[in-house]
């Protein structure tokens, strides 16, 4: 009797897509310092999502083309093994640097508010052990623990909304679009867009998805649940606090939270916040280290991408640890849309458009091949 | 197999029993000073700082001591807020915590020179939350205002927060934290208003009570940018609250239609909207207010049982109100000269095209603009009673 290998559900990636990409609006939420930052943000992030379905489009395309291959699969059969190498080298680059970011937002904030006194590297070392055991329970732990998560973290966000609608000003959303200029504007949505780097963990993941259309679902299905969360924590931030004062803060989120006052009793409950925030950051760190374990050991064809967790969470808790990377005003640079858009934005579009105008050259060969291999 | 299952779970249970006991970044409540509020005075150019701590085990739970004395008064001065927290350390003996501060009292003196600087460390600080009170101690220093027990509450900061709380039921004080402050001050057309608190006052004696000292949180402080300017009374709050849209409940006591009386009117709820237009760089602001409100009492002998009677009533209500809301403009006008009700706000928000032409102006051109106050007060409720008490009977 054989059985079919179980697959993730397309609500299962929905959700460990959507948790990676509210993670981010969860703490620093460069964002608000992007052009136009003024009360437009709400709408830059919805045309962010249209702008997704154009950047993102190479990416569906080519997983729509090569059903049952990811990425680095497909990458091999239209550029060859040897750039395909380099290529998932780049993608690794990317991950462990996602990585590198996340997790010294997190400890940044343990360092600084929760456990002053405690060397940041025993937290980075704690932090990384349990993301390394995580990942190495494979894709459909992950999934299944998506399922969790996302309730905990869609549903504080939920939560603290109500609980902040005395403190929220609406008129602050006015006037709308008379202060932004059509090309900030624009440039905000495109680095809105261009932060939306699970485009890439769908298209490796893409064979383990049940369902048919399942990428498309899948793309389709994050970009709604998480614009709609994206917008009510960005509107969150500017109901309570307006645009210059949120502009003025690090954690302007966690800053929301802390006005939470109803009857004098439910008040104080960052705590909920920072449970949510760090499932979420645990979450997002263990998939990307899962997905660039799994680049590696196509790369070096190893049987398990096991053993690549240690070495790659390595190199995350050395730089970390032993570089100024944490240093707050080298941090901050590098998440603002002077940088991490420019950087997202080539993986996410320029690299895959590359591999599709390679693909559209070379498609009757490909093909053949394809169709021979089958 | 199987003991190496074991060693594995006994070293990981090991290493959580070192590493989560809490032994790290640990603070036990007998090393700390809660700060219930801070008085901050300047002092030949340094910070002076007075901090209300409270005593966590006399005050509720007896064991000795002045069980009256709920807090301490502990003061440091220092360049910088944060370098005179740090410097209370060397003279009390426990390390101060904010969490649970009401209220940053400012002396008058210092909020003139500007607060916005100084409210820095309060808001980057990670034990600070922006929900803590703003007060203006009105002519005296700020410790001044420290040490009222006029209520049932024991430490005067828990007192101060609560009379700042009332506001909610009695609209003639303003209802102002750190981030309302800092949004109003950020905030385009508006300038700041803060909590205005003049120092306490010697309660009158009754019976046997021990001399007690009150607070009063009537009237408001107004601000240009960071800079206090001025106060205004608590008539002018009122009038500010309804204009601002937030006023919750208040009394308004007028005169009773027979002239031998008073007439008192509860306001349930207000809601005003005001407009904004500029022509030819004149401005036209046209209020509208409408109030829904309850006949509280009347002393006088009318017959409220006629509906023109009531009528009669909200028309002398909408004529006190206007007459204060004109008042208050006027003030913001000529004497302050400062847009604190927010007009120039309101066109930010509903007209940008025309804000954008006065913008650099706007002072000058909410100075000389032109007035226009509606107001449309409806007494729905009466109470228990549909005649006064003092009224014997109708005479048909």
């Amino acid at each position: 009797m054989s059985t079919k290998p179980e697959k993730l559900s397309i609500l299962q990636v929905v959700l460990m897509l959507t948790i990676s990409r509210m993670i981010f609006s969860y703490s620093n939420i460069p964002m608000i310092n992007t052009p136009p930052s003024n009360q437009d943000l709400w709408l830059v992030v919805i045309v962010g999502a249209l702008y997704d379905y154009i950047l993102c489009f190479p990416l569906l395309y080519l997983s729509q083309k090569f059903k049952g291959m990811n990425l680095y699969d497909y990458s091999e059969k239209i550029v060859g093994k040897f750039i395909a190498k380099l290529l998932g080298l780049m993608l690794v680059g990317f991950f462990v640097a996602s990585n590198i970011l996340y997790v010294s937002m997190n400890t940044g904030f343990l360092a600084t508010v929760v456990l002053p006194e405690t060397p940041i590297w025993v937290t980075i070392a704690i932090f990384l052990g349990v993301c390394i055991y995580s990942a190495s329970k494979g894709l459909l732990t992950q999934g299944r623990l998506a399922e969790v998560i996302a309730l905990v973290l869609l549903g504080s966000i939920i939560l603290f909304t109500i609980l902040n609608l005395k403190n929220m000003h609406m008129k602050v959303f006015t006037p709308i679009l008379k202060t932004s200029k059509f090309s900030e504007f624009n440039f905000g949505a495109l680095a809105s867009a261009a932060m939306f780097y699970q485009i890439i963990i769908l298209a490796q993941i893409a064979p383990q998805i049940n369902g048919k259309k399942s990428v498309l679902k899948s793309f389709t299905g994050t970009i709604l649940v998480s614009t709609v969360f994206i917008i009510i924590v960005v509107g969150s931030i500017l109901a309570v606090f307006g645009i210059k004062q949120a502009q003025h803060s690090n954690l302007p989120y966690y800053n929301v939270i802390q006005q939470i006052s109803v009857l004098d009793s439910i008040e104080r409950i960052e705590a909920i916040f920072l449970i949510s925030w760090f499932l979420g950051v645990f979450f997002n760190v263990s998939l990307n280290l899962y997905i660039s374990s799994e680049v590696m050991s196509k790369i070096f064809k190893s049987k398990s991408n096991k053993v690549f967790l240690l070495p790659l969470a390595a190199i995350v808790f050395i730089i970390i640890t032993f570089t100024k990377i944490k240093k707050a005003t080298i941090f901050v640079k590098f998440i603002s849309h002077k940088f991490l858009p420019y950087l997202q934005f080539g993986y996410i579009f320029v690299i895959p458009l590359f591999l599709l105008i390679i693909y559209l050259l070379r498609k009757k060969s490909i093909d053949r091949q394809q169709k021979n291999s089958k | 197999m199987k003991i190496k299952k074991t060693v594995a779970v006994f070293n990981t249970i090991l290493i959580c029993m070192l590493l989560l006991c809490g032994c790290w970044d640990r603070r036990e409540l007998n090393t700390l000073g809660i700060v219930s509020a801070v008085a901050i005075d300047m002092e030949d150019d340094n910070i002076k700082m007075t901090f209300e701590v409270i005593k966590p085990n006399r005050g509720r739970m007896g064991g000795g001591g002045d069980k009256d004395e709920t807090t301490v008064y502990v003061q440091s001065t220092g360049k910088s807020t944060f370098d005179a927290i740090r410097r209370a350390t060397l003279v009390t003996d426990r390390r101060l915590f904010f969490p649970h501060c009401s209220e940053y009292i400012f002396s008058e003196e210092f909020a003139r020179k500007g607060l916005a600087n100084f409210l820095d460390f309060w808001n980057r600080d990670h034990e600070n939350r922006r929900r803590t009170y703003l007060v203006i101690a009105k002519g005296c220093r700020a410790s001044e205002v420290l040490g009222a027990q006029g209520g049932i509450e024991r430490e005067s900061a828990h007192y101060l927060r609560h009379l700042v709380e009332n506001t909610h039921s009695n609209a003639r004080s303003v209802n102002v934290n750190v981030r309302n402050f800092l949004m109003q001050y950020y905030a385009d057309g508006i300038e700041p208003v803060a909590i205005s608190v003049p120092s306490k006052q010697k309660k009158e004696k009754i019976g046997d009570e021990k001399e007690k000292h009150i607070l009063s949180t009537e009237g408001a402080a107004i601000f240009k940018e960071d800079k206090l300017i001025g106060f205004i009374d608590g008539d002018e709050a009122l009038g500010f609250n309804i204009v601002r849209n937030e006023l919750k409940s208040a009394v308004i006591a007028i005169p009773s239609l027979d002239g031998n009386g008073i007439t008192s009117v509860e306001f349930n709820s207000t809601k005003a909207k005001s407009k904004v237009e500029v022509l030819n760089g004149r401005a036209k602001i046209t209020v509208n207010i409408k109030i829904a409100a309850t006949l509280g009492e009347e002393t006088g002998k009318i017959n409220l049982r006629e509906n023109s009677v009531v009528e009669q009533i909200e028309k002398e209500v909408a004529e006190d109100i206007s007459k204060r809301i004109y008042n208050l403009i006027e003030k913001a006008q000529k004497e302050y000269e400062a847009d604190f009700l927010g007009f120039g706000n309101t066109l930010y928000h509903k007209n940008y095209k025309q804000w954008k032409q006065v913008e650099d102006q706007w002072d000058k051109v909410f100075t000389r603009a032109d007035i226009i106050v509606k107001v449309d007060p409806e007494i729905d409720r009466r109470g228990y009673i549909n005649l006064p008490a003092g009224l014997q009977e109708v005479k048909k």
